[in-house]
């Protein structure tokens, strides 16, 4: 395979979605389709990427053949595999449902593309500062998406999120300062090369770079105190790209792992310590907040924290064992809450604009939405039909602090009873659906749905091959090494001497 | 020169701080840009701060860093102000439309709040 291929998944939706952008011309449903091809290459892609990636081990490719100092790499990796195809099945369930919901802006799509162009973006690069700029990239994106969902609470919590996310990456960029004067480079695997040789002054001056990343990639992943601005700004959007910013928090707890293995090596032992009781605690949040959401939105906004706390949890533990549980947990948890995002939308429309739990009046949904609802509900709580139950086991089995079990445990009855709560409140009404909305309205709002719960079917019947790819995931994200060595296997023709 | 410049980023980030955790959203809007300003100052001059000496190689100058300006940080701050304009752009028309909507500039204004005021 060649190693450019690398390129393709930040280039398709780059051009997908500036041509999606400049063709306002095109019928509606043309651009949809047009949309969902994208994604649907994408995907396909991933899962080439992912086929390669297992057997290959990380490939890293020096875009334009410059020097790793100063130029782009891309490296792909088992995880950076697992994680885009992740992302590609998010981008086609977006784009299926933008097709069936018909969000009528015409620039919803074109947006999706360029979300689905940072988070690969985010997933491939090797350097610091690409993974500024794809992080920009997709939060930008993002707030199209967020705000394109009008509404009086979208604005407001619209401009809470995006605050935020701009207070974050002016962090990331100080931080970036500080790792470029003390080092000269920016590239993941040269940092950490560069690290050891470094004055007692520079590493003090690294760990505080590597601290204020810490913080940076805490807000994406929305780890406990830095969680807040989640459930508004999830809740706000509408359906399709709320399944798609599930995947977002994810991003941030895969740039902590990625970082701080890669570049801060044995030197983060301290930091990934301090976060598996932040862990533990934002999963305790995320459960107790699904208990107490209003409605259906907000509880899947929840549920989108406690993942990420299960997952900081398992990556903080740092075994391979436990970092491979956390993969194999963290893919269909995010599915889960992505399905959940997207009935919450269905009932939303069902009803007319509200999907509160406890709406006094409003009639009991269809019973195809009420199975649905039932599936999400289990799958979110990690009940066994679904793979998140497998990998909770899995993690139980691999982790050693004493805490880890309990609050685990605890959590996971408190969600499956704040799911039953939920279930109860919306299902159990006397009153009938009202006639004609069922087949009108909600028609080929099913299609994406069915495909998450079949994914995530087929993962819990697949867990042994996904497992031993999430061990080979985590065997590679754990090993500082692998990046520096496929970086000086894919390095480099020489260049031409300067002309002087 | 160092003294000078690590006075100007402090000052700004301090007043950018101050402004971000002001309650209106047109003082938030000039905190995030003296912050960017404040970051781009600090991003050029890890570079290491030098006079006369532009990154446009010379003859009978050796390429390297003794001789040239660091041009990568240079490379880096101009990405970093054309996002940061792109941002702060972004968040003029959010706190527009959100002072259009909920008649009111506070950054969390409450429905109930925003009618009052």
């Amino acid at each position: 395979m060649n190693s450019h291929l690398l390129a393709l998944p930040i280039a398709l939706p780059l051009l997908a979605g500036a041509l999606l952008l400049g063709s306002e011309r095109l019928h509606a449903s043309t651009r949809r389709r047009l949309s969902l091809l994208a994604s649907a290459c994408g995907l396909l892609l991933a899962l080439r990427l992912l086929d390669h990636a297992l057997e290959a081990g990380t490939v890293v490719s020096a875009m334009g053949n410059w020097p790793t100092r100063i130029g782009i790499v891309l490296v792909l990796d088992p995880l950076a595999a697992l994680m885009l195809c992740l992302t590609g099945v998010l981008g086609c369930v977006a784009a299926l449902h933008g097709v069936n919901a018909d969000h009528d802006g015409a620039r919803w799509h074109g947006l999706l593309q360029f979300q689905l162009m940072g988070l690969n973006g985010a997933f491939l690069t090797g350097d610091l500062f690409n993974l500024f700029v794809s992080f920009e990239v997709l939060l930008i994106s993002s707030y199209g998406l967020l705000l394109a969902s009008t509404g009086r609470n979208s604005i407001r919590a619209g401009v809470g999120y995006v605050l935020i996310n701009l207070a974050g990456s002016s962090v990331f960029l100080v931080a970036l300062a500080l790792v470029y004067g003390c080092a000269g480079t920016l590239n993941m695997a040269d940092l950490g090369a560069a690290l050891g040789q470094m004055s007692p002054q520079q590493q003090a001056l690294m760990q505080i770079a590597g601290a204020l990343l810490m913080l940076v990639f805490a807000i994406k992943a929305a780890l406990l105190p830095l969680c807040f601005w989640l459930p508004g700004g999830y809740a706000a959007s509408s359906g399709a790209a709320a399944a798609l910013f599930a995947v977002l928090t994810k991003v941030g707890l895969y740039a902590l792992l990625r970082v701080g293995s890669t570049v801060y090596g044995s030197a983060a032992d301290d930091a990934f310590a301090l976060l598996l009781p932040v862990g533990l605690a934002t999963l305790a949040l995320g459960a107790l907040g699904a208990l107490a959401a209003p409605d259906l939105a907000r509880f899947a906004a929840h549920t989108v924290i406690a993942s990420a706390g299960t997952g900081m949890v398992a990556f903080a533990t740092g075994s391979v064992a436990s970092v491979a549980a956390g993969i194999s947990y963290l893919l269909p948890s995010t599915l889960a809450s992505a399905l959940l995002f997207l009935l919450a939308d269905a009932l939303r429309r069902m009803r007319g604009g509200s999907d509160e739990l406890q709406a006094y009046g409003a009639a009991a949904p269809p019973t195809a939405l009420k199975v649905l609802l039932f599936v999400a509900l289990l799958a979110v709580s990690s009940v066994p039909p679904f793979p998140g139950f497998l990998a909770k086991a899995l993690l139980l089995n691999a982790s050693s602090a004493s805490l880890v079990w309990p609050i685990l445990l605890g959590a996971s009855l408190v969600l499956l009873l704040a799911s039953m709560r939920g279930f109860a409140m919306i299902a159990w009404k006397r009153s009938a659906p009202p006639p004609g909305v069922a087949t009108d309205e909600l028609r080929g709002a099913w299609l994406a749905p069915m495909l998450l719960i079949a994914i995530m079917v087929s993962m819990s019947v697949g867990m042994a091959p996904l497992y031993r790819a999430a061990e080979m995931a985590a065997q590679s994200a754990l090993d500082p090494g692998a990046i520096a060595n496929a970086q000086q296997r894919a390095t480099i023709l020489p260049r031409p001497p300067v002309a002087p | 020169m160092e003294l000078l410049i690590s006075l100007c980023v402090g000052t700004l980030a301090a007043g950018g701080v101050y402004l971000l955790l002001r309650p209106r959203s047109f003082e938030v809007v000039l905190g995030l840009t003296l912050l960017s300003y404040a970051i781009n100052l600090l991003i050029f001059a890890m570079g290491r701060l030098s006079v006369d000496r532009a990154p446009i190689l010379r003859e009978g100058m050796a390429p390297t860093l003794a001789n040239y300006a660091d041009p990568l940080p240079q490379a880096l701050v101009l990405t970093a102000i054309v996002i940061s304009f792109a941002m702060t752009a972004v968040l003029i028309v959010l706190a527009m439309r959100a002072h259009a909507q909920l008649g009111s500039d506070l950054v969390d204004a409450a429905d109930d709040e925003a009618g009052n005021r």
